[in-house]
């Protein structure tokens, strides 16, 4: 069971932070905005090239320079956006930019809708998702579902490492809890997750284990099991044996 | 949202949205009511060859439109395209006339109206200006070329009539409909085609619906717009050829107002001005009915009262603005059969 790590280091957003996620493992990155998370996660998926340091994946050193080879290795980011367009179908979305296609009359190339449609229902069915028609459009779905076309699309094109920023941010409890379920889903299928959340409970519900980062730096990393929702909010905010040397720490 | 009695009662409507989609019934719906109304006022709208007249007048803009309904959904205008109209005809036919080969010379036109959909191409996406103000820019910049190179005279088409006929003039001899109409009906299938059912077409929304996500994905945005560009200037150029041999003559000033034309026929087809979605059938109906309101005006308002071009103004304006408020009515109703 090859895992994933990663030692870098960035001038003033990141400090020689180590990384690492497991297969079959969920980790909650949290710390407070600007405590490098994003920087983190971009560096992952090939937006940001880190200043010093390596990523390894499945045992191998990688390099990653650019978005498109973070996902031919298998890493995709679902961003709070979400990358699906509104106004498209639901299945149109799940193969953007990766139709499938039909030669008709032996020239011309259309689109192959139907696979496409059972394709996207398939892999839907697969994960549990529950929607009408993928024949609808994106628009109709809730934030919930949106988020878990989002991840059926990953899975399609055999994402091992998913990072997820937010996803639970815009949501309500049941919604959430969708989302929650979906990433337990993905976990028995054999993906890595990390996912970067400032709500604690959704942490402790579903995450392995937790890593903290504060001002850049790696202020503690536990097993979900072993700690606190007390302990991981003081190592985020600096507080009593957490202290950091950093001003703006809370004494 | 549960409406048995609206949905009852609303039979025509949904077997209207079922058949031509949410977004080209308004269109559909609406060439009908003016086709009874006109039709109730003259008799003449009943007549087939009545009809070819209205069906060339629409194939001038129809062309163009389809082509526009592309670049619409991804999301730019094209200002230029009633220029580049006036341009390649220009050329071609002095080309011609100087002793180039007639095919030839409408090739090389038509090629010189690929590079115009190029090069607004290249300023929107590669200089990263608003499509309105680039395509403003080379709207006037192209009608100088085609002022220079007629040198404001008229040009005439070849004498060639195999030529002509192709290219236009001919009467196919089913209810007189000429080959331009048949130019505009076939070119409408392949943008029909392209939009719905190509990669190209999906991208083409994508990218006008979100570009940003469009991008996350792996969608060549600028790519796609250029090859819209492109398409819709080429189509003008098609257009203007086609044009000048059906009236057998071409100033460097004809097509001066056209892109609201044609806009306008898109927007008033369905085809949303913020882009991400697109009806090439709308657009036909929308190029139909602006025919159908140039000619009803003409042939019910005497000439001497009003002229009937600057009612046709009116109209079309009008019609703009009815089919912008019908088309969000419509979307709302459409809210209401789910």
């Amino acid at each position: 069971m090859e895992g994933m790590s990663k030692a870098f280091e960035r001038v003033r957003a990141l400090e020689e932070v180590d990384l690492h996620v497991d297969r079959r493992e969920i980790l909650g990155l949290v710390g407070d905005n600007g405590a490098g998370k994003s920087t983190l996660i971009k560096i992952l998926s090939g937006v940001h090239p880190a200043d010093k340091g390596e990523i390894y994946f499945e045992g191998k050193r990688v390099h990653i320079a650019d978005p498109m080879q973070a996902r031919e290795l298998g890493i995709e980011t679902i961003y709070q956006d979400l990358a699906l367009v509104d106004d498209l179908k639901i299945y149109r979305n799940i193969f953007l930019a990766r139709e499938f296609k039909k030669r008709y009359l032996g020239i011309v190339r259309l689109l192959d809708e139907g696979k496409m449609k059972s394709e996207a229902e398939g892999v839907l069915k697969r994960l549990g998702i529950e929607i009408a028609s993928t024949d609808d459009t994106v628009r109709t779905l809730s934030g919930g579902q949106k988020q878990c076309v989002a991840l059926a699309r990953s899975v399609y094109f055999d994402a091992k490492l998913l990072v997820m920023d937010e996803p639970t941010a815009a949501l309500g409890v049941a919604e959430s809890t969708l989302v929650l379920d979906m990433m337990r889903s993905l976990k028995e299928h054999g993906k890595s997750v990390i996912v970067i959340t400032h709500n604690l409970a959704h942490i402790f519900s579903v995450c392995d284990r937790i890593m903290v980062l504060q001002h850049g730096r790696k202020v503690g990393e536990r097993y979900t099991r072993d700690t606190s929702v007390d302990e991981i909010t003081d190592m985020i905010i600096g507080r009593g044996q957490y202290v950091s040397n950093s001003p703006k720490s809370a004494a | 949202m549960n409406t048995p009695a609206l949905r009852r009662n609303s039979f025509l409507l949904n077997f209207f949205f079922k058949i031509f989609g949410a977004r080209a019934s308004g269109i559909i719906l609406a060439t009908l009511i003016v086709e009874l109304a006109f039709g109730y006022m003259t008799p003449m709208f009943y007549d087939f060859g009545f009809w070819t007249v209205i069906l060339s007048f629409a194939s001038r803009v129809g062309i163009i439109a389809a082509g526009m309904t592309l670049l619409m959904a991804s999301r730019e205008f094209d200002l230029s395209v009633g220029s580049v109209f006036a341009l390649v005809p220009v050329l071609a036919f002095t080309w011609a006339r100087a002793g180039l080969n007639e095919w030839v010379a409408c090739v090389v036109a038509l090629g010189i109206a690929i590079l115009c959909g190029l090069l607004n191409g290249f300023v929107v996406t590669r200089m990263g200006v608003n499509s309105l103000i680039a395509t403003l820019a080379t709207m006037f910049l192209y009608r100088t070329f085609a002022l220079v190179a007629s040198w404001g005279g008229a040009v005439s088409p070849p004498e060639n009539p195999t030529f002509r006929y192709i290219m236009g003039a001919g009467d196919v001899g089913f209810k007189g409909f000429s080959t331009a109409v048949i130019w505009w009906l076939g070119v409408s299938a392949v943008c029909l085609i392209v939009l719905s059912r190509t990669s190209h077409g999906n991208w083409t929304l994508a990218t006008g619906g979100n570009e940003g996500a469009a991008r996350a994905v792996g969608v060549r945005a600028r790519r796609v717009k250029m090859i819209n560009f492109m398409a819709a200037s080429f189509l003008a150029g098609l257009s203007g050829i086609l044009f000048a041999v059906v009236r057998n003559t071409i100033y460097a000033v004809y097509g001066v107002g056209m892109e609201l034309e044609i806009i306008g026929a898109t927007v008033i087809g369905g085809t949303p001005l913020i882009g991400g979605a697109g009806t090439v059938l709308g657009t036909v109906f929308g190029s139909t009915l602006l025919g159908m309101v140039y000619l009803g005006i003409s042939s019910t308002i005497p000439m001497m009262t009003i002229p009937s071009a600057y009612l046709y103004e009116g109209a079309v304006g009008a019609l703009i603005m009815g089919a912008t408020i019908l088309n969000v009515k419509m979307g709302s109703l459409k809210r209401l059969f789910r």
